[in-house]
């Protein structure tokens, strides 16, 4: 089991970032061909770092389980939803830009579809599916793990509320139909005819999200994407999931 | 700043071993201003601890990372892996040390790095136990480095053990004998130089330095002049007043650094 935490100044956030790296084992990575690496975009939900999927979850053991030549890359987020505020930082173009093209430069990857995959729980649930549909160039598959994939409902219901969501979303109406917004990439990677995403829907039927998850991936569905929705019995916002689903991610990308 | 530090279990030696890897930041490598491709050729600086320090060492003693994302102006990817006390050697009662430095990790890092494997972009520096392996290194693959530098280094294994018995008996597990009864056997430099020199390969460049007040001062004036007789040109400096300790390591590498024949960003890219 490799794992790396990389530590780096962004010049798009101005500080210094900290991302965790997993990485193959290097008893079965010298044992095969030398490949490019696969990478999968990893990330976590609202309060957590980059410590969050190493440490509360089995990811580093289930990719060595996998023997995939992959590269896991979970950067920190901590509240900021994979959003560049309207006050304040761009997070948005940190974690989808600048991070990649940094990655891309240093590492034996080259991004290239079939092999860039993005997955999270949680808010993470909704930067996977951000990241996958407004560069559906890029990516081949996206994964939510109980994602607040529902964010017109969360903006709407939230904006007057919680202190941070107007410098970091504005109002409503600047946020319906953005690039933010989740349902306006659904359509409009359909309307101007974009490579379509494979995605995953999953989510505990003991969470409250289930029902988001299940309007989202209908919605796409009913727009021509492939999906697929998991509902886990019993399951809740926790841990127990999260770990289930990143073994099965990692076991059964394309 | 720029560092990535790994852990991973070593194929070769069997147990959890950490890396230490130092990059250009994201501006050394001025990536919000070019559309430009991504595809680079990092040269490589192996950078080597002393005895009792592992991989964060020069990090964490010296200012090297300062050096490299600030002073320098040209990308340089560096390595500074750990081989506890091992002299870099495949210990006779342990581990394979040596083996796992010069098979795994430089294998490691192509698959995972965008490093040159060119032997003008390659070089290995270390400090004490990691200047005698820099040159053992050096010696025994002198068609992969191109320069090779000891600050203060552990040149002479045996003189270096005689008359300190305490001393003399450390790492008997890695030579298989005491050190002062090194002298003529794999582990002696001076057989690896001669091997080195009897091969008739190209010989990396040698830097060399050392204080005034280290005791091993005189063994490495005694190595330079060594090596000199045998032909081989060495850049040798020496720093009046200091002793075996990080504020001459410090100065050290920030002046290595500098005399490195580094190629620019654009020289880099594929």
């Amino acid at each position: 089991m490799s794992l790396g935490r990389f530590y780096f100044y962004s010049d798009v956030l101005h500080s210094s970032q900290m991302v965790s790296i997993a990485l193959q084992e290097p008893k079965i990575l010298l044992n095969q061909e030398p490949s490019e690496m696969e990478i999968l975009y990893l990330l976590h939900g609202a309060q957590g770092s980059s410590h969050s999927w190493p440490s509360s979850s089995n990811v580093e053991r289930f990719l060595y389980e996998s023997e995939r030549n992959m590269m896991i890359v979970m950067p920190t987020m901590k509240t900021n939803y994979y959003q560049d505020h309207k006050i304040g930082d761009r997070y948005y173009t940190y974690v989808a830009e600048e991070l990649p093209k940094y990655i891309e430069s240093l590492f034996n990857v080259t991004h290239k579809r079939e092999n860039t995959y993005v997955a999270g729980l949680s808010m993470g649930g909704y930067g996977a599916m951000k990241l996958a549909l407004r560069n559906p160039e890029k990516f081949c598959f996206g994964a939510s793990f109980s994602g607040a994939v529902d964010m017109r409902k969360l903006v709407k219901n939230r904006i007057d509320d919680n202190p941070r969501y107007r410098p970091m979303f504005g109002s409503y109406e600047e946020f319906e139909n953005s690039e933010d917004d989740l349902e306006y990439l659904l359509e409009r990677n359909v309307k101007e005819g974009r490579p379509l995403p494979k995605l995953y829907v999953s989510c505990g039927t003991a969470d409250g999200l289930l029902d988001s998850s299940i309007y989202f991936a209908d919605k796409a569905k009913s727009l021509g994407y492939e999906v697929k929705l998991h509902k886990e019995k019993m399951l809740g916002h926790g841990w127990r999931f999260w770990d289930l689903e990143v073994e099965k991610l990692i076991r059964t990308l394309i | 700043m720029a560092v990535l530090e790994l852990t991973y279990r070593s194929h070769v030696l069997d147990f959890d071993q950490n890396l230490l890897v130092m990059f250009p930041d994201p501006s050394g490598l001025k990536l919000s201003e070019s559309d430009k491709g991504t595809d680079f050729e990092f040269p490589v600086l192996y950078l080597l601890h002393g005895y009792s320090d592992d991989h964060t060492s020069w990090l964490r003693r010296s200012s090297v990372e300062r050096y490299l994302t600030e002073d320098l102006k040209k990308p340089l990817v560096i390595v500074c892996p750990s081989v506890q006390n091992s002299f870099y050697s495949d210990m006779v009662y342990g581990w394979k040390y040596f083996k796992y430095l010069t098979e795994e990790v430089p294998e490691l890092l192509k698959r995972w790095i965008k490093i040159s494997t060119r032997r003008e972009d390659t070089f290995v520096a270390g400090l004490s136990m990691g200047g005698y392996g820099a040159y053992k290194l050096a010696f025994t693959y002198p068609e992969r480095f191109s320069i090779a530098a000891s600050f203060s280094g552990a040149l002479d294994l045996a003189e270096s053990g005689r008359g300190n018995p305490d001393k003399d008996v450390k790492c008997s597990d890695v030579f298989g004998m005491k050190r002062s009864e090194t002298d003529g056997t794999e582990f002696d430099l001076k057989v690896m130089l001669q091997k080195a020199v009897d091969s008739g390969k190209e010989l990396p460049k040698f830097y060399l330095s050392c204080g005034t007040k280290d005791p091993l001062y005189r063994i490495d004036l005694g190595f330079r002049d060594l090596m000199e007789k045998k032909g081989i040109k060495v850049n040798y400096s020496e720093t009046e007043g200091l002793a075996h300790e990080w504020k001459f390591w410090d100065q050290e590498i920030e002046k290595f650094l500098k005399v490195l024949p580094l190629k620019s960003l654009e020289e880099i890219r594929r």
